[in-house]
């Protein structure tokens, strides 16, 4: 390898491609921001300006849009984040303890067992839809809350004890030897050592299954009928309909201010656990 | 008590080494408990519908392997699997290696990195509902942006949703709208390669290429192949675009494996022939991963084996 | 608000010259409110009904399930409304053994077919009101209603196709605008003749003429969004599905070359671009009209409800002939699910909401038309019908375009499944790839075998 590298002449780069560079990053946010960009300007029209300006900034802009969409998905966002809070508690507590179990602790068959967990996410979620619908019908489950919060406990660890197994391969030995000297057990192994130093690791988790509890759709549809209870995709497939985008363009200021809505939290989410969520995936070196 | 000590030493399992292992049954058992009955039941009862003939609502009957049988006639299962594997062969390596050069320009030590990495994450978390009512504003042949764009510059417009061979290009490209996500996690394997590498190859001589070839793809070989694993995963259940935008058309170019599926369940109403269908979605992506583990699984470059 | 209100002693009326046991369940006491008399009438509890069906119902569904709550003491009927995939919902209900009690109907042959769907025949034969020879607009309420000669649901109104059209460019270009009336209905010809006069590019060239740019026209002629082409084959003798096989008619002469008219708009007459779902863009035809990128859209009756601020004169006016007056008619129908505790009560409603005062809440803001023959009269349209909303001439829409050439249209069992081998074809058809013939003689026999065997 050595001898190879050798040969190649050592430039360095010129100031022009340094600029070169700084434009192709800037060219490649700009159009990775277009759609975006579009979104929140058609959330500031009026019906006029909808039908007229359709893709040009339009003055004056109407904020009442915004006030007009949260009246409508207010109570969808309140019960997604409820729902979502609830259930990642859960994901996370039995994916810390998990990829624990799967890392550090030695016991017949875990290979093969954790293999099957893997195999798990390769299940296609419509495989199991209408039974899982017959059996939460059979339990009374159905147009409650936990019709959404079972699942997400249920099948969130796959993933996240693949995911944490992987982060809590990386934490030293050293550290469980140490305080297996001093007679921790191994549930304190798990609260007192695992759980800090895989705050990271969590956060990554949080992340990625808020946001596949945000976008869930057809099942939180077909569970749930009470429409008090419902979450925000749904809300936002009703607020298309109700305000008939299709045909009324008065309404579709509104109907885009509640998808810019809708995202804030994530937006929110991801600000706050961003440098964690990257450290986290940095740790864990995903391996497979 | 002891009864039961005697009887796990007959076991051979009364030593601390197997209590751990106990214990190791003992913490994992809630999750396992949850993935059987929540999980493993459904798909067992799908297993068991396989061989049924049921439209929801009359009672099932037995058919034995006609639902199997059935799927070597069907030409909209063999579309949709072709649809399916296309999409996957071009979109996921598409979307590994643009996320992957977009990762290494922002590896640079410019400043405000988070409000790029936010910038660039943020399409992947817009909700997919209104992501999918947007790009059917931007594709529309006859008033969307993107032939606004191309007839500003003199080219005749595309049909991208009419035209069957320009339908999955166009949700592939849509696709890629969303690769801030896999961009994400090359840029932290990126930050977890220590400098020292960098600065080695630098006094041997490298180059900015060859830095690139033989210190950042070996070292980042690990992410890659996870991005490519769960790339491939998701990629053939894809459903959204194809159930939102194009409803699988024009002339079945977008009819995705899992929107297939679900139409032979809730509108062909036949379950039993969709619990086969997803059986088989379940075999293929099982093999592909096996395949891929072990042809491409062995190339890749772990720093240190612990 | 331009919506007319309908005067609940005006329903009554209605409801109570024929209808008696409305009338007596309206009139009936009100249950005893002291603890004593609650004691004494356990059976008095409330009966609670669910109706589901899908969003868009505007506030005249709440409006009429509480007047129905006030004239059925005892009775609740609670809207349950799904946004989204509305079969699935439905169907995961009932493979899980709890139907709602009523629903608007999907698939409402196959359901019938399949025993999910109560049998209403009796109780509407016997009933005064509905069951009158001339309630209804007939034959096709029977038409559609029947299935094997049997009741099973109520329709809750009628939609249709029509033209829509932006006056005045019409009155620029000194053409004659066409009309609502169908004894002066214009030939297909003649439309396609019109919208070649009205498309035009940005040099001021029509179709036909040379160096017409297609990639620059200012003006399209018109516009059918490609599912409404169902109307035409009608129009050309033909039929989608045939009245007793139940079978796809695709392969006969007349669909083929319906399919290939409408087809050509865009191939050969260059009057409509090829841009088949303006819906989903929510570029929908009164942008297209008042923006005056189209003169003419063919569309379905119910957007009339949406066209109240369009910024231009609109007009409307029947579908034109290809060889005969007609159009698809259609409209979810309410129905009672095999399955419910109660069915005494669900027929309460459902026939509640068959009253003329419940679709008379729809007719006002232009979204449903009449059903029913009390509603086609000069004098009930005289309340239900207003300029601001239904524009000149309208009437005859009412009168005479839906009762004289409308045909019922609901896919016979295996519809869904079927559909999946004719709508791939027809897309082919309208981008030139394949010719009518060509695309609807392979596919339809598939289609049908799948019809058979459904």
């Amino acid at each position: 390898m050595t001898t190879e590298l050798q040969r190649s002449p050592n430039r360095r780069p010129l100031q022009i491609s340094q600029l070169g560079l700084h434009l192709l990053i800037a060219f490649l946010l700009l159009l990775s921001l277009v759609p975006t960009a579009i979104m929140i300007n058609l959330s500031f029209k009026n019906g006029l300006q909808y039908r007229w300006e359709r893709w040009t900034l339009s003055l004056p802009l109407r904020g009442s849009n915004y006030l007009s969409a949260w009246d409508v998905i207010d109570a969808y966002m309140i019960n997604t984040v409820l729902v979502a809070v609830v259930g990642l508690a859960g994901v996370l507590i039995l994916s810390l303890i998990g990829g624990y179990v799967f890392a550090r602790m030695r016991f017949p068959l875990r290979e093969p067992l954790y293999y099957a967990i893997i195999a798990l996410l390769m299940v296609p979620w419509v495989l199991s839809f209408i039974p899982a619908y017959m059996l939460y019908n059979n339990l009374g489950l159905l147009n409650t809350r936990w019709a959404l919060i079972i699942p997400n406990v249920a099948g969130g660890p796959i993933f996240g004890i693949f995911l944490m197994r992987a982060f809590i391969t990386g934490i030293p030995e050293e550290l469980y030897e140490s305080a297996r000297c001093d007679g921790a057990g191994a549930w304190s192994l798990i609260w007192r050592i695992t759980f800090p130093l895989s705050l990271p690791g969590l956060a990554t988790l949080s992340v990625l299954n808020f946001v596949a509890e945000w976008n869930s759709f057809l099942w939180p549809l077909v569970t749930i009928s009470d429409m008090s209870k419902q979450v925000i995709s749904v809300g936002l497939f009703r607020l298309s309909r109700t305000t008939n985008d299709l045909v009324d363009f008065g309404s579709g200021g509104p109907l885009f201010a509640g998808y810019v809505l809708a995202s804030i939290p994530l937006v929110v989410l991801f600000i706050v656990l961003g440098k964690f969520y990257v450290e986290g995936l940095v740790e864990s070196g995903i391996k497979m | 008590m002891s009864a039961i000590n005697q009887r796990l030493s007959s076991w051979g399992l009364n030593s601390p080494a197997a209590r751990r292992n106990i214990t190791g049954y003992i913490f994992i058992s809630p999750f396992i408990l949850g993935v059987l009955i929540w999980f493993l039941v459904p798909a067992a009862t799908a297993g068991w519908l396989t061989f049924q003939k049921w439209n929801l609502i009359t009672a099932p009957r037995f058919v034995g392997l006609d639902n199997i049988e059935n799927l070597f006639e069907d030409e909209l299962f063999l579309q949709s699997l072709k649809v399916t594997t296309m999409y996957t062969l071009v979109a996921v390596p598409l979307g590994l290696v643009l996320s992957f050069f977009i990762a290494l320009l922002l590896n640079t030590k410019i400043r405000g990195i988070s409000i790029y990495r936010t910038i660039y994450y943020l399409p992947s978390i817009v909700p997919a509902v209104a992501s999918a009512v947007l790009w059917a504003f931007i594709l529309n042949s006859e008033f969307g942006l993107l032939n606004a764009g191309l007839r500003a510059v003199g080219l005749p417009k595309i049909l991208w949703l009419q035209e069957p061979e320009w339908a999955l290009p166009a949700l592939i490209l849509m696709s890629l709208w969303g690769l801030g996500a896999t961009m994400v996690i090359y840029l932290a394997g990126l930050q977890g390669i220590p400098e020292v590498y960098y600065e080695a190859a630098e006094i041997d001589g490298a180059g900015a290429g060859n830095k690139l070839i033989h210190v950042t793809i070996p070292l980042l070989s690990p992410v890659i192949f996870f991005n490519l694993v769960m790339g491939i995963i998701a990629s053939f259940q894809i459903f959204t675009a194809g159930y939102l935008i194009t409803s699988g058309g024009p002339q079945n170019a977008t009819l995705f494996y899992v929107l297939y599926l679900y139409r032979a369940g809730f509108l062909h109403l036949k379950m039993g022939y969709a619990a086969a269908l997803a059986w088989v979605l379940f075999i293929i992506i099982m093999g592909l991963t096996v395949l891929i583990f072990k042809y491409v699984g062995s190339m890749i470059y772990y720093e240190d084996t612990r | 608000m331009r919506r007319v209100r309908v005067s609940r002693r005006e329903f009554l009326t209605v409801a109570g010259a024929t209808g008696g046991a409305a009338l007596l369940a309206a009139c009936a006491p009100a249950p005893a409110e002291t603890e004593e008399g609650q004691a004494a009438a356990p059976a008095m509890e409330d009966v609670e009904l669910q109706l589901a069906g899908w969003p868009g119902q505007g506030p005249e569904l709440i409006e009429g399930l509480e007047t129905f709550e006030e004239e059925n003491p005892g009775i609740k009927a609670t809207w349950l409304e799904t946004p989204g995939d509305y079969r699935a919902k439905l169907l995961s209900m009932i493979a899980a053994g709890t139907p709602p009690d009523t629903a608007f109907s999907t698939d409402y042959y196959t359901f019938a077919r399949d025993g999910l769907l109560i049998d209403i025949t009796d109780m509407l034969m016997a009933d005064p009101l509905l069951g009158a020879e001339d309630y209804f607009i007939q034959p096709q309420e029977e038409e559609r209603c029947t299935w094997e000669g049997r009741w099973y649901g109520i329709g809750s109104c009628w939609v249709c196709h029509h033209v829509y059209f932006n006056r005045a460019i019409f009155e620029e270009e000194g053409i004659d605008p066409p009309s609502n009336d169908p004894d002066e209905i214009w030939t297909w010809d003649h439309f396609v003749d019109v919208a070649r006069q009205l498309t035009v590019d940005a040099n001021g060239n029509h179709p036909g003429d040379s160096g017409f740019d297609i990639e620059n026209v200012e003006r399209w002629g018109m516009n059918i969004p490609y599912w409404m082409h169902w109307s035409f084959v009608l129009s050309n003798g033909g039929y989608v599905w045939h009245p007793d096989t139940r079978l796809y008619g695709y392969d006969q002469p007349e669909a083929i070359e319906a399919v290939q008219k409408v087809a050509d708009l865009v191939l050969v007459d260059q009057v409509m671009p090829n841009s088949a779902t303006f819906e989903a863009i929510g570029m929908g035809f009164v942008q297209l009209l008042e923006t005056r990128t189209m003169a003419m859209v063919i569309e379905g009756s119910w957007s009339m409800a949406y066209t109240h601020d369009m910024q231009e004169p609109l007009g409307t006016a029947v579908l034109p002939k290809m060889k005969v007056p007609a159009t698809w008619l259609s409209a979810h129908l309410h129905t009672i699910m095999q399955g419910t505790k109660h069915v005494d009560e669900s027929w309460k409603l459902v026939r509640f909401l068959s009253s003329p005062y419940y679709q008379e809440l729809f007719l006002v803001s232009g979204l449903w038309l009449p059903s029913q023959t009390a509603l086609i009269t000069e004098e009930a349209m005289d309340r239900w019908m207003s300029l601001e909303v239904h524009r000149e001439g309208y009437r005859n829409i009412a009168t005479k375009w839906v009762p004289d050439y409308g045909h019922p249209m609901y896919g016979p069992p295996g519809e869904g499944e079927a559909s999946g081998f004719i709508w791939p074809a027809l897309d082919a058809v309208w981008i030139g790839d394949k010719t009518a013939e060509e695309a609807l003689l392979e596919a339809t026999p598939k289609a049908n075998e799948v019809l058979e065997n459904a």
